[in-house]
């Protein structure tokens, strides 16, 4: 993967190329033996006149032609969608190398210092509709019933910052501290700057393979898919401070894996806003519904915890080029899994999960999307 | 369905930075109406969970006529 940061002197094609051959030279192969390709975007319709092509694009740049290549996308959670249709392409028998490359470029947005909108919400919009007003009524839905505080909610912010200061491909990586995300300027009460994700530039690819192409190329260093779980919102009205989507998300890959919440080592989770990583704890069953708050504030959810959250900073820190962010996730995990994350490395992380969701309909995400990896 | 305009508010906040075509903060709520459906809108004026509320004619993005929902007395 790149680096995510703003980078206006790069181009979608210099951004995924780099990804592209990061992800190729990691893999030990060619771009000539990739047979298929899903490239996950969600802006660059909006702001690069590319909504379709970004794919064929980025590797062609990279030196791979002649073979199938689909855009995915799916709001926030396109770079995750692109990566399940990798593992499925697999899995179908048809192909056994399949590459997932997602990709953004935020930085060229003219609305600088503005919250980003979302597809579809034209009609909200015009009431002042953006995702970190939702959320910030989710959050004080969710406050509200559980009590839990704005000193909690910005000790993800804090404990982010500090994983990704450890993270080279981090957007922030100065450390933070609880007083600088409360004082920092206010977005959407409870919501300051600090406790909302970036905009920014970045791409991650990653090779997909079947267990034969494994050991025919003799690739070593393998992590295992045990689960890929994509659904959609159920446009429900309901209870306001959790996630119903990605329960039902979460649920289906622990289902799918055959593994137990208890087991996961390790998460990357959609940490749009503080108190959106929080909800997510109890929506991934990380933890009980109404303690995910007190998780944070002990510790649990940082390096050297009991269940490690976001260890390369997250959305808030490492950033969050909208396509590119489920490619980051995997590529988090995986470097983790394999023991090679450094000094953020938790040691003997076996079993890891990625979560991305994305989009608004009806009140409800459009969009979740939930995998879980294992060391082979 | 017919909607008379008169809800409850379920949850709200104070949006310092509001989106592009909005010149000062704003306060938005999700906002339970009498016949069911859950909408997000514009307030007149801050208004905490459990406050009924009413439609009435307001400004909304760039100006446009819309509508806001007001705090009923």
């Amino acid at each position: 993967m790149t680096r995510f940061g703003k980078f206006p002197e790069r181009s979608l094609a210099d951004l995924g190329r780099e990804a592209v051959l990061g992800a190729l030279d990691d893999a030990g192969i060619e771009g000539s033996q990739v047979q298929i390709a899903y490239a996950g975007h969600a802006r660059t319709g909006r702001l690069h006149g590319r909504e379709n092509g970004v794919g064929q694009l980025v590797l062609w740049e990279s030196g791979i032609r002649d073979i199938p290549i689909t855009g995915v996308g799916n709001f926030c959670a396109s770079g995750s969608s692109a990566f399940r249709e990798a593992v499925f392409a697999v899995l179908t028998g048809i192909y056994d190398i399949a590459l997932a490359v997602g990709i953004e470029k935020l930085s060229s947005r003219a609305e600088r210092g503005r919250p980003l909108t979302s597809d579809g919400m034209e009609l909200e919009g015009e009431f002042g509709f953006t995702p970190p007003a939702f959320f910030a009524m989710a959050a004080k839905a969710y406050m509200a019933e559980t009590g839990t505080t704005p000193e909690m909610l910005a000790a993800v912010a804090v404990k982010n910052r500090r994983h990704a200061s450890q993270n080279p491909y981090a957007q922030y990586r100065e450390l933070i501290t609880v007083e600088d995300v409360l004082a920092a300027p206010m977005i959407a009460e409870p919501f300051t700057r600090l406790s909302c994700c970036p905009t920014g530039d970045g791409a991650a690819a990653a090779v997909v393979v079947s267990e034969a192409a494994a050991q025919r190329l003799g690739m070593k260093r393998l992590v295992r898919v045990l689960a890929t779980s994509l659904t959609s919102g159920g446009y429900r009205v309901g209870p306001l401070g959790w996630f119903d989507i990605d329960r039902r998300a979460a649920r289906a890959a622990y289902e799918m894996a055959g593994v137990d919440p208890r087991d996961i080592d390790i998460a990357e989770v959609h940490d749009a806003f503080t108190a959106t990583e929080i909800i997510h704890y109890e929506d991934l069953m990380l933890c009980r519904r109404g303690e995910g708050g007190r998780l944070v504030a002990d510790g649990e959810t940082a390096l050297g915890g009991r269940i490690p959250v976001s260890t390369s900073g997250g959305l808030l820190s490492k950033g969050h080029p909208l396509g590119a962010t489920g490619v980051a996730q995997v590529h988090e995990v995986v470097t983790q899994l394999r023991g090679e994350a450094g000094p953020r490395q938790v040691e003997g992380a076996r079993t890891g999960l990625t979560h991305c969701v994305g989009g608004f309909l009806d009140g409800d995400a459009a969009s979740s999307c939930v995998h879980i990896l294992q060391k082979n | 369905m017919e909607l008379a305009g008169s809800g409850s508010v379920i949850s709200t906040t104070h949006v310092v930075t509001p989106p592009a075509g909005f010149d000062k903060p704003i306060d938005v709520a999700l906002i339970d109406l009498a016949e069911g459906p859950r909408l997000f809108a514009l307030l007149t004026a801050p208004a905490p969970p459990g406050t009924p509320v009413q439609a009435v004619p307001a400004s909304v993005r760039e100006g446009h006529p819309g509508f806001a929902f007001e705090p009923v007395r």
